[in-house]
């Protein structure tokens, strides 16, 4: 089912694109604005939706960041069989939505069971035309990667959908929603593909002028690399509140 | 997103107000209710705050309170410990509001530490609901420039 204000527009949009249209579609994948900050920085980020399913606009959109906790962890294309904390102090809690209504009039936090904000969701409004790119600010604090490890840096792979209509995941469609997901985690939200070029990254870069390599690491660092776990997907990318889920249904 | 859920937006809004007993942070107060069955004595919260630099500006030290802002009962207080380990600075404190309910924090502890993490304990005396605020910032050495601070909960239970 669409949102009132969904299909009002989209009814406006098929016009507009009846009349109007002869400009290519870039078909974008949602993305971050920066991609790779420093350690130790707190940057302004933002989501950015780049079109809709097709000529359906983009009515709300979930994003979700691995905890960390049963996150998978990989280092220079091998797995690792220790955590995130070999790697990184502080991170699970450094993700915080700016408030903004520029594209959508809700938004809400996605936090785990002590209150620590994994992701963070935004929809509602008149919907974002599936032409147009949607900027959903946010801001990530000051990752401290360790300084006793040989780490270089961490690609945090983010999760995101981008919904046209709400649907239950038997719904999930080219026409109902957009995933820039892992393809192979096993779970209702994973992007359909080949490769496993879903989902957008963050890359925190150390910065060794201030954080240098101990000598041990013989001057060269390693790469790191984190992906959110299926439990984590499934439990966080849906859109709850008040404990009732909001999307998928 | 849907006509149903814009409707229950305020309602869920106020629940949210009402009936939350999750932690929750509004720059640097942390403010939950611990043990809110009453029946927990052994409750703690535990939760780690980092400091990094505010520009070129670098931690010294974090400073922390809390303060008790449920009534008072007779033997029960909130209490805060305050680590840290590591930069070859290994120091702990701790401080205790003596009067539950009042308009006043504990006493202010002050960790050395430097940019980093410092971990943050708490916990009360015995079994019953207590809420509180805590207060925790990383600063700079000279005592008054606020350097950044984030926090992350391990465990609240």
């Amino acid at each position: 089912m669409y949102t009132k204000q969904g299909l009002k527009f989209f009814t406006a949009s098929i016009a507009t694109v009846a009349i109007c249209v002869s400009g290519m579609s870039a078909f974008a994948h949602t993305r971050l604005e920066v991609a790779e900050i420093a350690d130790n920085t707190r940057a302004s980020n933002n989501v950015i939706v780049g079109h809709g399913c097709g000529e359906r606009n983009v009515i709300g959109t979930s994003v979700v960041f691995p905890d960390g906790v049963d996150s998978s962890v990989v280092v220079d294309g091998q797995p690792h069989t220790g955590t995130l904390a070999d790697f990184v102090d502080n991170w699970g809690n450094l993700i915080k939505k700016n408030y903004s209504k520029d594209v959508f009039t809700h938004q809400q936090s996605k936090t785990d069971a002590n209150g620590n904000v994994l992701g963070f969701w935004a929809g509602g409004g008149d919907s974002l035309p599936h032409d147009m790119n949607g900027y959903i600010p946010f801001r990530v604090g000051p990752v401290t990667l360790k300084s006793d490890s040989c780490v270089a840096s961490v690609k945090f792979y983010v999760s995101i959908a981008d919904i046209c209509e709400i649907t239950p995941t038997s719904g999930f469609n080219e026409n109902t929603v957009n995933f820039w997901t892992h393809n192979n985690l096993g779970t209702p939200y994973d992007r359909t593909g080949t490769t496993d070029d879903g989902p957008a990254t963050l890359t925190v870069v150390r910065d060794t002028t201030a954080n240098p390599l101990p000598e041990s690491c013989g001057g060269k660092g390693v790469a790191v690399e984190v992906k959110s776990s299926a439990a984590q997907i499934n439990r966080d990318m849906p859109i709850k509140l008040d404990g009732t889920q909001i999307w998928p249904q | 997103m849907s006509p149903h859920f814009f409707d229950r937006i305020p309602c869920i809004f106020f629940l949210i107000i009402v009936l939350t007993i999750a932690s929750s942070s509004h720059a640097h107060d942390a403010g939950a209710t611990m043990d809110p069955n009453g029946n927990v004595a052994s409750f703690t919260g535990f939760a780690q705050v980092s400091c990094t630099n505010s520009g070129s500006v670098p931690t010294d030290h974090l400073v922390a309170s809390i303060k008790d802002t449920s009534p008072p009962q007779d033997n029960l207080l909130v209490n805060l410990q305050v680590i840290h380990v590591g930069n070859n600075i290994n120091r702990a404190n701790s401080t205790t509001d003596a009067v539950s309910g009042d308009a006043n924090f504990s006493p202010e502890v002050r960790v050395p530490g430097g940019n980093g993490t410092y971990l943050l304990l708490v916990n009360k005396t015995g079994a019953g609901a207590r809420s509180f605020i805590v207060s925790y910032h990383c600063m700079a050495v000279d005592g008054v420039t606020h350097t950044d601070t984030d926090i992350l909960v391990y465990q609240f239970e």
